[in-house]
């Protein structure tokens, strides 16, 4: 019964994109759909200005904002602490898009290319719209699992193997020695936005 | 989209969900009108009203299944009352459509029990008064459970929903009491108590503006309907359609074709009010070790990117 | 690290000896001081531009996520920076941009002595000299069959000017810090 959450190292990351792109990647995300994605940041004056990248996915949260406000009880916490959907029980209300304060979940009416309209679908685009149709589904909501087929795998979520400064640890919030748990109280961990009152799992740790 | 607001916004719920908030509302307070009305002894108003309310509810409810992504899931919306608004409210709307059928049935078309059982219409519109009341409310209850945004997330906002509804209410029964020809005296006394209610709406949104801006969290959403792009449908559909309109109309006491008028401006500033609260529903951006990080605006328009050479 | 580039001193000679065979000697008319071994350094015409209404120096940087032209045309790699605020911007310092009356966001024309101009948006920064405009490179084309990639980022290439006074004589390099006025589209 594992508590999974991240950790995401601040001044490892330079906002290289990589981790967006292996979710799209893994996901078969479509077009402005982004599960995991990554902002910008800037501060101070000239001369002395500092850029900052913020990787952000879906939290995980302990109280979720989206599970309180779903009617249909479609998304849940299963129990290794895994906010999931269900998407044969959604209906597609868009609350929880409204309760989400980081904006991570997102729903798509009908599955777009990336390509003009009028073209043909290559093979490979034929095989993402049935990926994305098998796994999420169109009109209902989806977001981040933390790679759930990846982890039946043994391996880690896309993003963390992707990363190549070594910026995303995942690991066991419930077991201390795990180097998530580790890190959060070593380095001293934060969260996004605190006062919403959601406890999520994913912790920061500040560009020292 | 306002620069400021980009990337923050709720863009899922705009127009389809704005008329439903409208109709759910409207129907309350058409509802309650009648049952008004009702224990006046106004007969013919209190059809209307009555006959009026549980349509415009449905007729949301039709809105509202458009909008769901997947809608053979729909029967499952109830499943949460516990912690979710829609599934409360669904219980609520679906009470009140049904008491409001069973009185239009038994007492006005086609009237099984017509004329008599006074105590027992008396009490049914009390019940469907009562659920009216809170199909009223829970459109603003449900808009203030998303607490990440907000302008929303106020007790203000439940109760100019209810003021609003019950003045588009009134103005729903005043127009089809006028199209039907009711007697003008009762629709002139509705009006007057109209005017009250659209004072109490004028000073309610003042004061829900006035503490939106106040919060820097919700000011950027204050100022969009204030100054920004919601400025245009704010300030002529909410303001000038929606009260100064039906206010000067019913202070004059105008009746026939000008009432009709001033009840339509009325509605559509109903209309207007519940799509710019939708529209001004943001969150306030993301902040981590000292950096604000704000979605940005891109020009929307893919331009060609080198200009007309000179002549060589 | 070499600091002592010999062979130029002998090249230099070579090419002379060229030119007087095939008569090219007044296109390289300004060029044989130049072949000496020590490093020096020559102002390019963007130092020397006299008109002050050119006042803005354009410089390219390198986005992360893109590498020569064709990956602008990937649709993955084109969505990664969508809300980045840098990428596909023309950056330049807010204090600038307030003297000239340009706003975040606003679609700008960059025109350079010799005429020619392109078109972007800017991004105001603090992180970025005063006189400055930072553009990423190997972006904006322009061609119709590359959808992804069309009019996103400034073609900074248009403003490089391809003649004698902007090449360096010795590699050939062309000088990619260009004057440019700036005013809104």
């Amino acid at each position: 019964m594992a508590r999974y959450g991240m950790v995401i190292d601040l001044k490892r990351c330079y906002g290289c994109y990589a981790c967006m792109l292996a979710c799209k990647v893994a996901n078969h995300t479509p077009p402005n759909v982004f599960w995991s994605r990554v902002l910008k940041g800037e501060s101070g004056t000239f001369p002395n200005v500092v850029r900052q990248a913020l990787p952000v996915l879906c939290f995980h949260c302990e109280n979720p904002g989206c599970v309180k406000v779903c009617p249909t009880k479609a998304t849940y916490a299963n129990e290794d602490g895994v906010v999931v959907i269900d998407k044969n029980v959604c209906v597609g209300c868009k609350y929880c898009l409204m309760g989400c304060p980081y904006g991570a979940r997102y729903t798509v009416k009908e599955w777009k290319s990336y390509f003009p309209e009028g073209l043909p679908l290559s093979e490979f685009e034929q095989f993402q719209k049935n990926a994305w149709e098998e796994k999420s589904g169109c009109g209902v909501a989806t977001k981040c699992d933390f790679c759930t087929a990846r982890r039946k795998e043994g391996k880690e979520p896309a993003c963390v193997a992707a990363c190549p400064a070594n910026a995303r640890i995942f690991g066991d919030l419930d077991d201390p020695n795990s180097e998530a748990s580790l890190r959060i109280k070593r380095d001293r961990g934060f969260v996004l936005k605190p006062e919403q009152g959601t406890n999520p799992k994913v912790y920061y740790l500040a560009p020292r | 989209m306002n620069s400021k607001l980009f990337g923050l916004v709720q863009t899922e719920w705009r127009w389809l969900i704005a008329i439903y908030l409208f109709l759910a509302g409207t129907g309350g307070g058409a509802h309650i009108t009648g049952v008004y009305a009702d224990f006046l002894g106004w007969s013919k108003v209190a059809d209307i009203g009555v006959c009026l309310g549980w349509p415009c509810v449905l007729v949301g409810c039709m809105c509202l299944l458009r909008d769901l992504g997947q809608i053979k899931n729909a029967w499952r919306v109830a499943r949460k009352p516990d912690t979710s608004w829609i599934a409360r409210g669904t219980i609520i709307i679906s009470i009140f459509m049904i008491i409001g059928f069973v009185h239009t049935v038994l007492w006005i078309w086609p009237g099984i029990m017509a004329g008599t059982n006074d105590t027992a219409r008396h009490f049914l519109g009390a019940l469907g008064a009562f659920f009216a009341f809170g199909t009223m409310v829970y459109t603003g209850l449900l808009l203030g459970d998303a607490i990440p945004i907000p302008f929303w997330s106020t007790v203000l906002l439940p109760i100019l929903f209810f003021v609003s509804a019950l003045s588009t209410g009134i103005m729903a029964v005043v127009l089809a009491g006028v199209i039907t020809g009711v007697d003008q005296e009762q629709l002139l006394a509705l009006g007057r108590v109209d005017i009250l209610l659209i004072v109490v709406e004028g000073l309610v949104l003042a004061a829900y503006l006035h503490g939106s801006y106040r919060l820097p969290n919700s000011r950027m959403s204050a100022e969009h309907l204030l100054r920004g792009e919601a400025a245009g449908m704010f300030w002529g559909g909410v303001g000038v359609c929606g009260l100064l309109i039906p206010l000067v109309f019913e202070a004059l006491g105008v009746h026939g074709v000008g009432a009709v008028a001033a009840s339509i401006l009325g509605l559509v500033g109903g209309l207007c009010l519940r799509y710019v609260v939708l529209a001004g529903g943001a969150m306030y951006p993301m902040s981590a070790a000292g950096f604000e990080f704000r979605p940005v605006r891109r020009p929307k328009d893919p331009m060609p990117a080198i200009g007309k050479l000179p002549p060589s | 690290m070499p600091i002592y580039f010999e062979y130029f001193i002998d090249s230099g000679e070579q090419i002379a000896k060229l030119c007087d065979k095939f008569n090219a000697k007044e296109f390289f008319d300004f060029a044989w001081s130049r072949f000496k071994a020590l490093a020096d350094w020559h102002p390019c015409p963007s130092h020397t531009e006299k008109n002050p209404e050119y006042d803005m120096y354009t410089f390219y940087w390198r986005a992360v996520m893109h590498c020569n032209s064709l990956t602008q045309q990937n649709p993955w790699l084109d969505e990664c920076p969508q809300e980045d605020p840098y990428v596909y911007a023309t950056q330049m310092h807010w204090k600038t941009a307030e003297e000239k009356g340009i706003k975040h966001g606003d679609k700008v024309w960059l025109e350079n002595p010799q005429g020619h101009r392109v078109r972007g948006w800017v991004a105001l920064t603090e992180g970025i000299e005063p006189r400055h405009l930072a553009i990423a490179a190997v972006a904006g084309h322009w061609g119709e069959y590359m959808p992804i990639a069309k009019g996103k980022g400034t073609f900074l290439n248009d403003l490089v000017e391809m003649d004698k006074e902007h090449t360096d004589p010795l590699t050939l390099n062309q000088d990619i810090c260009c004057r440019v006025k700036i005013y809104r589209a």
